[in-house]
């Protein structure tokens, strides 16, 4: 009998240790029916999981943690996507800057044009509106928690806007050229945007660098400049959302499976990102 | 033994793990409170995603730091309550500061590793007007340091009318000198002034001062 009850003590044991075994996880993804699901795998092969949340309308993901925007509430998930806290929110859609690492980031409401701070432990701490940033803000990143990059849309053309978080002043504006939405900013400053059937990539100075290089066509070049790379899709880009990590989700307007773009040591990987499908 | 140890494993499995918090603040007599006054206190609900009170929610509800605000019983902007068996908890009476405008009310609650949040507004109107101070009478003179300063009153004792008696006769006589030596100086001028027409309105007769209007 002792025998026994060791040895399921030994396989119950096991079975509750499984959970521990996990495969790499690569970020959240929304699908097109609002549901949110986690993202496993490595490039190339990648597999969403089952649905964690629903009704979702807005969501990115860090590779520690996940805001999740559904119609009055901002959820606040771990990487996971369990949830940890919920707070009253605005309706409609958000706007979201999550560092890489760390537990607390960025949410911008449209509908209210109103920035907060954004962690798990206590209701949201507005940093500032768009009153004072003059604009309508399409993208937002942060490089760190002190500091907060966005694209801001405003009469003379987008800018990118450099912000201190702990006052809410700006530190520096910077325009943008010929982008177009839908669009992603990065932490490190880089753009994406929609640009037909393709999808434009421009890492930060690169603008500057094709406004001076048309301008002194005379000079030679001595060493390569930062240049903007475009990649071909099937379809034109409906959203770019952040995955997780280094990863960009990427739907397009054909409604075909989302795309998984990946972004790191200044190459791109893209692949498909399969949906497992509830057993019937 | 071996039912016990099996329960044992199958507990976290067995226990439904709660996937939601709501929190919301019911209003005391309305939204709107008048600034500078008491008003009852905020009642807190906690709840599940499918409605149920959740009790013995931790439950921090803090009033603005600047701006149209107030403070809780304990002289604090911010109070710690527990949610009850009906999921609810309630504030002490809320004493608002005199600034008028809307007062936003940070609540959240926390419940296990789930936590939730809102903002309640509360909307202060004008704070009604101080009262007028009560006016000094001659039976309650005001002091100001060593100075009494006292107003006659038609009701005033025989001491306040005997200063008053001689203020005014040393007013008439300063007048009169006054007059008669315009009259006697500007002759051209036909007034011959005199004390009828002059009013002396205080006559300072060293402390304590006494104010005559005769």
């Amino acid at each position: 009998m002792t025998r026994l009850v060791a040895a399921l003590a030994l396989c119950l044991t096991a079975a509750f240790a499984q959970p521990a075994l996990d495969s790499p996880r690569a970020g959240c993804l929304r699908g097109a029916d609002g549901a949110l699901r986690t993202v496993h795998g490595i490039s190339g092969a990648l597999l969403a999981g089952a649905p964690a949340a629903s009704s979702v309308i807005s969501a990115a993901c860090s590779d520690s943690f996940a805001l999740v925007k559904t119609d009055n509430s901002l959820e606040v998930r771990d990487g996971g996507l369990a949830l940890m806290a919920r707070w009253d929110a605005p309706a409609g859609a958000a706007l979201f800057a999550l560092p890489r690492t760390g537990q607390a980031g960025f949410v911008y409401y449209p509908a209210t044009g109103k920035l907060f701070q954004v962690d798990a432990q206590s209701l949201p701490r507005p940093v500032l509106d768009s009153q004072s940033l003059g604009g309508n803000v399409l993208a937002i990143a942060s490089p760190d928690l002190l500091h907060l990059i966005a694209v801001v849309a405003d009469t003379p053309g987008p800018r990118l806007v450099r912000i201190s978080v702990a006052d809410g002043t700006i530190d520096s504006q910077t325009p943008l050229e010929d982008v177009a939405v839908p669009l992603a900013l990065l932490s490190d400053g880089t753009v994406l945007f929609a640009d037909g059937a393709g999808i434009v990539i421009r890492p930060p100075g690169a603008a500057v660098a094709r406004l001076v290089q048309s301008r002194l066509r005379l000079m030679p070049v001595r060493r390569p400049l930062v240049t903007e790379r475009r990649i071909a899709l099937p379809a034109p880009v409906a959203t770019i959302d952040q995955m997780g990590g280094a990863w960009l989700a990427v739907r397009l307007a054909d409604g075909s499976g989302p795309l998984a773009l990946r972004l790191e040591g200044g190459r791109e990987q893209i692949c498909r990102i399969p949906m497992m499908e509830p057993a019937p | 033994m071996r039912g016990a140890l099996t329960l044992l494993y199958l507990l976290p499995l067995l226990l439904p793990g709660q996937a939601l918090l709501r929190v919301r603040a019911i209003d005391n007599g309305g939204a709107a409170r008048k600034a500078g006054a008491r008003s009852a206190g905020l009642t807190v609900e906690v709840t599940d995603e499918l409605g149920k009170p959740v009790p013995t929610a931790v439950v921090n509800v803090r009033l603005p730091d600047d701006g149209p605000s107030g403070s809780f019983a304990n002289g604090l902007s911010s109070v710690i309550l527990t949610t009850g068996a009906d999921g609810r908890a309630g504030t002490t009476p809320i004493s608002w500061n005199r600034l008028p405008g809307t007062a936003e009310i940070r609540i959240t609650a926390v419940s296990g590793r789930l936590r939730a949040g809102t903002i309640a507004t509360c909307r202060l109107s004008d704070p009604e007007p101080e009262p007028d101070k009560p006016a000094v009478t001659a039976s309650e003179p005001e002091k100001h340091g060593p100075r009494v300063i006292m107003k006659p009153h038609a009701s005033s004792g025989g001491g306040h009318l005997k200063w008053i008696l001689i203020g005014a006769a040393a007013a008439g006589a300063s007048a009169a000198t006054l007059g008669l030596r315009r009259s006697g100086s500007t002759t051209s001028s036909g007034s011959t002034g005199g004390g009828s027409g002059i009013v002396t309105s205080i006559t300072a007769l060293g402390a304590p001062t006494v104010g005559a209007h005769p």
